[in-house]
């Protein structure tokens, strides 16, 4: 059972994406902020994970570094709106694999996915 | 008018609604805060992180005018958290104006149908706004070609080219990482600092050092979106064809990576977003139906009702049987599921409480547009926000909070200027504060405005015929002032379409005590005025005493109710077609509630004892006549039902132990039509007669 672990402080974003995700048959498990996604991450210990970039407490280039401090292994993409190229920049510099722009569509969310899990 | 398309379920607008509602909630709240103190990082980041929610959410259902609008508001934003733009009226004015705009347009999500609104005009006004004073952009610096030899080592030369688009600069990153992956990457144009810095255009090219084959470079880069590969040559057969050619060699190529790596600009989120939130707690809330909760309650009270009815039975049981084992254990067991139901019930209706600040959210913003039309200044300071109450409750007391906070602005607060010429500084302060004293809830509304002139008010009140200005003379300065409350009163000489004419305060007792409470004011003249309401906790569940009239049962709540009496007949006057009875020294209209509720009952004059139930609201008394006195019960209010509609005199219904049904008696509304006739009566007694005892003011 592949797992999936999506951040985002948005319940409706959350809810699109984990909806989407679901269908496609993974497990999916929701992180509220930066932080909350660490703590999932440790617990849960997804295959992969999708990060919003702006959230409260920890944002997700944050996140990142921290979930990548744990595991330098970990496959994680970055949630971004257009003009954040700066951050993805960053983001990727930290180890992000690959990024999804919102709004998003699903094919382009289960790309991302099946790119982060290779 | 035009239909909307939303690209959501039914299942998530109700999600994106409430979600979107509160951003809005808070960005109201936010935005004022950001006029009234100045800008803040923390309360940028707030404003610019809640457009930026609401921006995705409605791109995501594909609600476009939403999304352009949010859009717009985040640029103008942006440039303000990058300290690029500063925070000035027009500004704070615009984005208020925005804000309004985006509550229509969240609405229309309800409604599926598009309002008739200038969404583009605003948002390019915004990004006018957030045009000025523009520092000059980064250039692009366009890509030079290569002409330079390969550098030791290289292997292969790679062109990519990228799509056109916002990301450019990410897929040459991507690109440069990917093939750092499998290689090393030797020079590029632009570098890797330059890509850093977004200074990409469409090609990037690089030479790279790899023991892998072509093919595999080719895959590498392949699975780049976005991103087309031009040529992958090797860096050999490269070399030669450029000896071939003797071309020209500028030696202006950037090197990579011995430039110290540039922050990119608008890194500042992490900062910013780590700067203390406000706690909304984690993850450990749900979020519920408000239907799924009074269907609990309901359930609960119907647990109560079988609970009550299996005491009797167990009672009635033991009478029959006598005391059997099996009686004694039924009356353990219903015991016990005694104090499950209470826990339960205790339980759900804690659930069903909110914090006051749900009602308190909006305040500012109308406290902000009612000072900024009548050029005052005002501060609003508000306190207790967590202090909770039922939602019945909450749900009606925001419209009278609201009428006092304009009453307080409008007639209260003095413009800055006759501030100052009385000593006090320009800027008012209006109080809002709610606290849990013993079993209800205070809310305090006050102002340090000119306070209520007793005198006026005795003026206006005989002016308008609501007394005789005899009668007004002998009014304490507090009897006087609470006149403001009777219907028909006003001192505004013209009517303003804030508070209107006349139709305010009495409004606000009225829905006040409505709800089981009271409201009172304290003035000092020149200083300020306090309005104090008293508030039950909850509306769902009430204790009530039960009386029966002819062969009904009727329950009064118990909160109004101050004694019982049993009055002998004789004591019982009559004048003209009112009853009453002295009390202690007062006279205590008597109201027979059999002929309010055309009860077959006593019609005539009283012959024996009669047993009266006497209630009070606010300061005013009054005596229901009753049949008989049947117990205190405590019970879940039903509501009467679209199908009865709304019977004068009573407020609601009850089911109790045994099955029946109980009205509950509209207890206010019938005290204030009893003593609205009575202070008729008694001012046409004071006029027409000299009877001491009903001169006396009542009570």
């Amino acid at each position: 059972m592949t797992t999936i672990l999506i951040a985002d402080d948005a319940a409706f974003m959350r809810m699109r994406c984990g909806r989407m995700l679901a269908d496609h048959g993974f497990t999916v498990v929701e992180a509220e902020n930066g932080r909350d996604a660490v703590a999932k991450y440790q617990e849960h210990r997804p295959d992969a994970v999708l990060l919003d970039i702006t959230m409260p407490e920890l944002d997700g280039l944050g996140a990142l570094r921290a979930i990548r401090d744990i595991d330098p292994d970990a496959r994680v993409g970055m949630v971004t709106a257009l003009g954040q190229q700066a951050v993805v920049v960053e983001a990727l510099q930290a180890g992000a694999r690959d990024f999804v722009v919102k709004p998003f569509q699903a094919d382009r969310v289960l790309e991302s996915v099946q790119k982060l899990l290779r | 008018m035009m239909e909307l398309r939303l690209d959501a379920t039914p299942e998530e607008l109700p999600v994106f609604l409430t979600e979107t509602d509160e951003l809005l909630q808070s960005l109201d709240a936010h935005l004022v805060r950001l006029e009234g103190e100045g800008p803040s990082a923390e309360l940028i980041q707030e404003v610019f992180r809640a457009a930026h929610t609401i921006k995705g959410s409605a791109g995501a259902i594909g609600h476009v005018r939403m999304a352009r609008l949010t859009h717009a508001m985040e640029t103008l934003l942006d440039r303000v958290r990058h300290h690029e733009l500063q925070v000035t009226a027009e500004l704070t004015d615009h984005l208020f104006e925005a804000l309004d705009m985006l509550k229509v347009l969240a609405a229309e999500v309800e409604t599926q149908q598009q309002a008739d609104l200038d969404v583009e005009t605003l948002a390019q006004a915004l990004e006018a706004l957030a045009a000025t004073d523009a520092q000059p952009g980064r250039g692009m610096t366009l890509v030079r070609p290569t002409t330079v030899g390969p550098p030791d080592g290289a292997t292969h030369h790679l062109v990519v080219e990228f799509e056109r688009g916002p990301w450019t600069a990410v897929r040459a990153l991507q690109t440069l990482l990917a093939v750092e992956a499998v290689g090393a990457v030797l020079r590029s144009h632009p570098s890797r600092a330059e890509v850093e810095r977004q200074e990409v255009h469409e090609r990037l090219e690089a030479w790279l050092a790899t023991e892998r084959d072509g093919e595999e470079l080719r895959r590498v880069v392949a699975e780049v979106p976005e991103v087309q590969l031009l040529s992958l040559t090797d860096a050999a057969e490269l070399v030669a064809r450029m000896a071939d050619e003797a071309g020209s060699t500028d030696a202006s190529g950037s090197e990579p990576g011995s430039e110290a790596r540039s922050a990119p600009s608008g890194a500042s989120e992490a900062t910013a977003a780590g700067a203390a939130r406000k706690a909304r707690g984690s993850a450990a809330t749900v979020r519920i139906d408000v239907e799924r909760l009074d269907h609990l309650l309901n359930l609960v009270g119907e647990l109560v009702i079988d609970r009550t009815r299996l005491i009797e039975l167990g009672r009635a049981l033991r009478e029959q049987v006598g005391e059997h084992g099996l009686v004694s254990e039924l009356s353990e067991t219903t015991l016990h599921l005694g104090r499950v139901t209470d826990e339960l019930q205790a339980e759900v209706m804690k659930s069903r409480m909110l914090p006051m600040g749900t009602v308190f959210n909006r305040f500012p913003r109308v406290v902000r547009d009612l000072a900024t039309r009548q050029g005052k200044k005002v501060e609003l300071v508000i306190e207790g926000q967590e202090t909770e109450l039922d939602r019945t409750v909450i749900e009606e007391i925001g419209d009278p909070l609201v009428h006092l906070l304009r009453n307080a602005i409008d007639h209260g607060v003095e413009s800055p200027a006759e501030r100052e010429a009385r000593g006090k500084p320009p800027t008012a302060t209006v109080r809002l504060t709610a606290q849990h004293v013993e079993n209800s809830i205070v809310i305090v509304v006050e102002d340090d405005g000119g306070g209520i002139d007793a005198a006026k008010v005795r003026a206006r009140a005989a002016d308008r015929g609501l007394l005789t200005p005899e009668a007004a003379a002998r009014l304490s300065d507090a009897e006087a002032v609470d006149l403001i409350f009777q219907p028909g009163f006003s001192t505004a000489a013209a009517v303003s379409d804030i508070s209107g004419r006349g139709v305010g305060m009495d409004i606000v007792r009225t829905n006040v005590e409505r709800l089981g409470g009271t409201v009172e004011v304290h003035t000092t003249a020149g200083q300020g005025s306090r309005f104090l309401l008293r508030l039950p906790l909850t509306l769902a569940i009430v204790q009530t005493l039960l009386v029966r009239v002819g062969a009904n049962v009727y329950a009064l709540p118990l909160s109004s109710v101050t004694e019982t009496l049993r009055v002998p007949a004789q004591d019982i006057q009559r004048m003209q077609r009112q009853e009453a009875i002295l009390l202690r020294g007062h006279v205590l209209p008597i109201v027979r509630l059999s002929t309010v509720f055309h009860c077959a009952g006593q019609a005539g004059p009283v012959r024996k004892d009669a047993l009266v139930v006497a209630v009070k609201v606010g300061e005013r008394q009054v005596g229901l006549m009753v049949d008989a006195l049947l117990g205190e019960q405590e019970v879940v209010i039903k509501a009467l039902g679209a199908l009865i509609g709304e019977v004068p005199g009573i407020s609601s219904a009850a089911i109790l132990g045994d099955g029946t049904v109980a009205l509950i008696v509209d207890v206010p509304a019938l005290v204030q039509r009893v003593a609205a006739d009575y202070q008729d009566f008694c001012a046409t007694v004071a006029r027409e007669t000299t009877e001491p005892v009903l001169a006396a003011s009542v009570s």
